[in-house]
């Protein structure tokens, strides 16, 4: 049998049993039936144009500023710009701090959901790059720095495998990863650099990354329970929940000097390194500028009028110092040591301070303001 | 071999000394009804080749005639408006949105439905089923080549390509099925 004959043979087939389906529909019924199909597709139609205008004009206000979600005119005049860096308008910031991280050589975000950091343009106030930083199925991100030259991003898996990623200022690309001992990350880690090596908060205490080796070396004593971190005075400086601060040695990993906070035992927010100070954010809004190594209060400056809206977090580069807490971000002059400005903000997450701004991470409505320290 | 819809002849105009002069050529349509009535269950059957189900098959038969009828005064006139209509069937299976819209009114008109028809021999159902697994372009000139018994050009007519196009599709689609069914092919058509 050739193919012809097969097909010839099956189209007869076919065409007898289509003859046998029945007998030819009533045109007059089809017609109807289209005409009940053609209003139902109008009325569709209708229905979805009616909908698409009324999604236009609710977000037309949205196409005359950067952000879909947010208006300038409603923040405060030293916000200059909002950068959308969320999908569906918003950042995922579930136990992800910090979502920011600037420095003189750039502005990253982390997008915790999506697996990418992404690389800010502070010139044109946008997105420049997307970096995908995947490590894989069940890796989560935890948070984002901008160190020595790169931006580095630590995730964890849910076996406690930590990672660090490096990623290069210049090409923007993923350009390392370090590997890291099972470490518990419950409260947010902080990142440092010094002499060469990396300094990382954890649960267990401070875990040191030689950059060149690679080799991670775990300091037990020295600022347990995910410590804030901060670089002063040749020293790595740990700040634990019971508002002691203490000095680690770089060369030997050892704590070698211990400041208490004499002020009844307050929790200590955060610390920011600042050449020979270190100012330290207490539980309350209190924020003080010590002088190393003697640990004398050289300022004093409460922040923030109200034991729920104080300040939780401070970074210092040069001259300006940020501290941001639920409401607000405080802009302090460092070297004057005087409250500069106070900005009110609806849902700031984390603050950065570099490439000559301030930059706020607004995790619910998905964008980065920047604000300019200097008005 | 069948022709497709053809119309009425062309009128002649006979000048009043007799002599024979042609007049320009137009077509009065036939009535939609006798055409749909004689080309349905064809349409059909070759909608059935292309997608295998013959409730999507009426479905998208009646579309396409339904198209024809809304068009009925360019589509009468033209030589061959089942030509017309089989395109109309050939971009409607084609279209996959198209066609699980079909497969969606299919179903939900089963209540109301004739009795199915008898399957088909095993032959039949490998043969279709062989014809369907070709490149898209290439089953439907299969499907007209055999199941209508068009020559290429009449199919180049429906598929809205070349001659020469339908000559490769039908070469290449023979000789893949062929192949999938383990028969010799014969020869060229």
């Amino acid at each position: 049998m050739t193919l012809d004959d097969s097909g010839r043979r099956a189209a007869s087939v076919v065409r007898r049993a289509a003859e046998r389906i029945g007998p030819v529909p009533d045109p007059a019924i089809a017609r109807r039936r289209h005409c009940r199909r053609g209003f139902a597709r109008n009325t569709l139609t209708l229905a979805v144009t009616v909908l698409a205008a009324a999604l236009a004009w609710q977000g037309l206000p949205a196409l005359t500023h950067p952000s879909r979600h947010i208006s300038l005119r409603d923040l405060d005049s030293r916000v200059v710009a909002a950068i959308d860096v969320g999908e569906r308008g918003r950042l995922d910031a579930d136990n992800v701090t910090p979502l920011v991280a600037a420095d003189a050589h750039g502005v990253w975000v982390l997008d915790s959901s999506n697996r990418t950091v992404l690389a800010i343009d502070p010139v044109r106030n946008l997105v420049a790059k997307r970096i995908g930083i995947s490590m894989g199925s069940g890796w989560e991100p935890k948070g984002i720095w901008a160190l020595g030259g790169a931006a580095w991003v630590l995730s964890v898996n849910q076996a406690g495998r930590a990672a660090m990623q490096r990623i290069d200022t210049a090409s923007g690309k993923v350009s390392g990863t370090y590997r890291l001992p099972a470490s518990s990350f419950r409260s947010p880690p902080d990142l440092v650099t010094l002499d060469g090596s990396l300094w990382l908060s954890s649960d267990s205490g401070t875990l040191r990354i030689d950059q060149r080796s690679a080799h991670t070396q775990a300091l037990p004593d020295a600022g347990a329970g995910s410590a804030r971190l901060a670089v002063a005075d040749g020293r790595v400086w740990a700040a634990g929940a019971l508002g002691t601060v203490d000095g680690i040695d770089p060369g030997s990993g050892t704590v070698v000097d211990r400041i208490t906070d004499a002020r009844n035992g307050l929790a200590i927010s955060d610390v920011a390194g600042d050449g020979g100070s270190l100012w330290v954010l207490s539980q309350g809004g209190a924020l003080r500028r010590l002088a190393l190594p003697s640990g004398q209060v050289r300022a004093s400056l409460p922040l923030g009028d109200d034991f729920g809206t104080n300040p939780i977090a401070v970074v210092v580069a040069g001259d300006i110092l940020a501290a941001i807490g639920p409401k607000a971000l405080y802009i302090v002059d460092a070297f004057g040591d005087q409250v500069r400005a106070e900005v009110r903000l609806s849902a700031p997450g984390s603050v950065a301070v570099g490439a000559g701004a301030i930059w706020v991470a607004d995790p619910y409505h998905g964008v980065l303001l920047r604000i300019d320290p200097a008005q | 071999m069948r022709a497709l819809g053809e119309g009425p002849r062309t009128p002649v105009d006979e000048a009043p000394t007799g002599e024979r002069r042609s007049s320009p050529t137009f077509r009065l349509p036939e009535p939609f009804e006798a055409f749909y009535e004689r080309e349905y269950h064809a349409v059909v059957a070759y909608a059935y080749a292309l997608c295998g189900s013959w409730w999507v098959a009426e479905d998208l038969a009646q579309e396409a005639f339904l198209s024809a009828h809304r068009r009925w005064d360019q589509v009468g006139v033209l030589e061959r408006p089942g030509a017309w209509v089989r395109r109309a069937v050939t971009n409607l299976a084609a279209s996959a949105v198209r066609r699980g819209f079909s497969e969606a009114r299919a179903v939900l008109r089963l209540t109301s439905r004739r009795e199915p028809p008898e399957p088909l021999p095993g032959d039949a159902v490998d043969f279709l089923r062989a014809v369907r697994s070709l490149p898209r372009r290439q089953a439907q000139a299969v499907a007209l080549f055999y199941l209508e018994d068009l020559p290429s050009a009449q199919i180049a007519e429906v598929l809205g390509c070349s001659d020469a196009t339908v000559r490769v599709h039908l070469h290449n689609g023979r000789r893949a099925l062929a192949k999938r069914l383990g028969v010799r092919e014969g020869p060229r058509p």
